[in-house]
């Protein structure tokens, strides 16, 4: 099921697990009452990586939302390939997707 | 009191395709898989109509049981096409114990095979879209091992030179073997020095691209004879299927296969002679070092040093050069379980398997013993 924005996620009225991407029923316990919550869009880079191509070379980055999920993003804001993990980094919404700056 | 299953059955017969690189030659992962079948059958003395089990896994065929079984002309009355990614013939193993334990099937033929190379060395994959990850362009699968070792240097301290020390390993064992698909000589630099494909990981951190195709016969453990190795402990665990839902991408679910593999057969780490360790990148055998339990969590690097898992080092692991330097026909699987045999039969007592599959996703254990380990 799509989510209905880039900032959105689920949270489980049963555990109050945050659930990402979305789905009818929590991983966690197996309930099936989900309602949409929408992010702050601040984290914590998780890992990363640049990916080189003959074109260019971009970043791929893991970042933990504070609400308690994880998403696979790209980090700007400094070489791709010097993304600190541990870094606070803040999300906004770019061509439909969510993307984060240092 | 010993499991039901240990040292019920064990591996009768292995056998591999002719070659790892069949471009121009016309031959199909079908061709591939009938060649290591013949072999497979031959070496554990069995006829193809005794064949009564079927276990396969391909990113070529959507219904590869169906496949295997038609081109080979085997009628299975047990079908199993188990799908974990390059997990999947570890996984077989257990299953094949299980079934035949149980009675459905007596001889069971565990085979696969690819064209990788000739088709112009693409990752085959059957559709699976995921646009939470592919919004963002990882080069798939290498990014999703990248992101696991850059958090792995980054909490444990381990180093570029410790994943190449991986590959050069790899490549030490492979000059010491003919069938070897990658023998030319290979250093620390060379490895650190190659082409960067997705940070911290180079195009020499990466299995290689091959052709090619394994085959094991699976019966009963007094079917198999002297030859036979025995399946002592097997065990399977998956926890997520892509990246960014992996809990801690330094621990695998390897910690719960091997445990239960090592509970089976009531064995230890400790007592391994040697591991095959599905090496897709570098960062996995590091990664399998520790989950397995040869070392601490964070101490793979340090076991890898000084070729630790070389020729002379501490552990043999990947005795035939692994999937970073033997061969890699898109799944390596199968190719743990045929080496771990050879080694057997020459001498090793007990040899454990790990398989994996897909992005650190799937994870499945066998140990496989010599006769006087029953």
């Amino acid at each position: 099921m799509d989510a209905p924005s880039p900032l959105h996620f689920q949270r489980c009225a049963a555990c109050t697990a945050a659930v990402h991407p979305p789905r009818t029923l929590c991983p966690r316990c197996g309930a099936t009452s989900l309602a949409w919550k929408e992010t702050a869009a601040a984290g914590t880079v998780y890992s990363t990586t640049a990916v080189h191509t003959r074109e260019e070379t971009y970043n791929v980055a893991l970042v933990d939302l504070d609400e308690g999920y994880r998403v696979m993003t790209t980090v700007r804001g400094t070489e791709p390939d010097a993304v600190p993990i541990g870094a606070r980094v803040q999300g906004r919404v770019e061509d439909d997707r969510l993307v984060f700056d240092l | 009191v010993s499991h039901p299953l240990r040292a019920q059955v064990a591996v009768a017969g292995i056998g591999e395709s002719d070659s790892f690189d069949v471009a121009g030659t016309g031959l199909t992962p079908l061709d591939l898989i009938a060649q290591a079948a013949a072999h497979a059958l031959e070496d554990a003395g069995v006829v193809k109509d005794e064949v009564d089990g079927l276990f396969t896994a391909s990113a070529y065929y959507g219904m590869p049981g169906l496949n295997v079984g038609e081109h080979l002309g085997i009628r299975p009355s047990y079908s199993d096409a188990t799908n974990l990614g390059g997990a999947s013939f570890v996984s077989h193993l257990l299953h094949a114990a299980a079934a035949i334990h149980a009675g459905l099937c007596e001889t069971a033929l565990v085979v696969y095979g690819s064209t990788q190379r000739a088709d112009g060395g693409r990752l085959k994959s059957v559709a699976e879209q995921y646009p939470a990850e592919q919004l963002h362009r990882p080069r798939y699968p290498i990014t999703q091992y990248a992101l696991a070792a850059a958090r792995h240097m980054h909490e444990f301290g381990t180093t570029r030179e410790q994943l190449a020390e991986v590959a050069v390993a790899a490549r030490a064992w492979a000059r010491t073997n003919d069938r070897a698909f990658a023998r030319e000589p290979l250093d620390i630099e060379d490895v650190l020095g190659a082409r960067m494909i997705s940070d911290p990981l180079t195009v020499r951190d990466a299995c290689l691209v091959t052709d090619g195709a394994g085959a094991v016969v699976v019966t009963k453990a007094g079917r198999a004879g002297d030859r036979g190795a025995l399946l002592l402990g097997a065990g399977e665990a998956h926890w997520h299927r892509n990246i960014s839902q992996m809990p801690d991408l330094t621990t695998t679910a390897a910690t719960d296969s091997g445990a239960r593999a090592l509970r089976m057969a009531g064995l230890e780490a400790q007592d391994v002679d040697v591991a095959q360790l599905y090496d897709a990148f570098t960062i996995n055998t590091i990664l399998f070092l520790e989950d397995l339990g040869f070392c601490a969590k964070g101490e793979g690097g340090a076991f890898v040093q000084d070729g630790g898992i070389a020729p002379g080092g501490r552990l043999p692991v990947n005795t035939n050069g692994g999937g970073l330097s033997y061969c890699h026909p898109g799944m390596y699987g199968i190719f743990l379980i045929t080496e771990a045999v050879r080694r057997i039969r020459a001498g090793d007592d007990v040899a454990l398997v790990h398989g994996n599959g897909a992005v650190l996703s799937a994870q499945a254990t066998a140990i496989l013993g010599s006769p006087s380990t029953a």
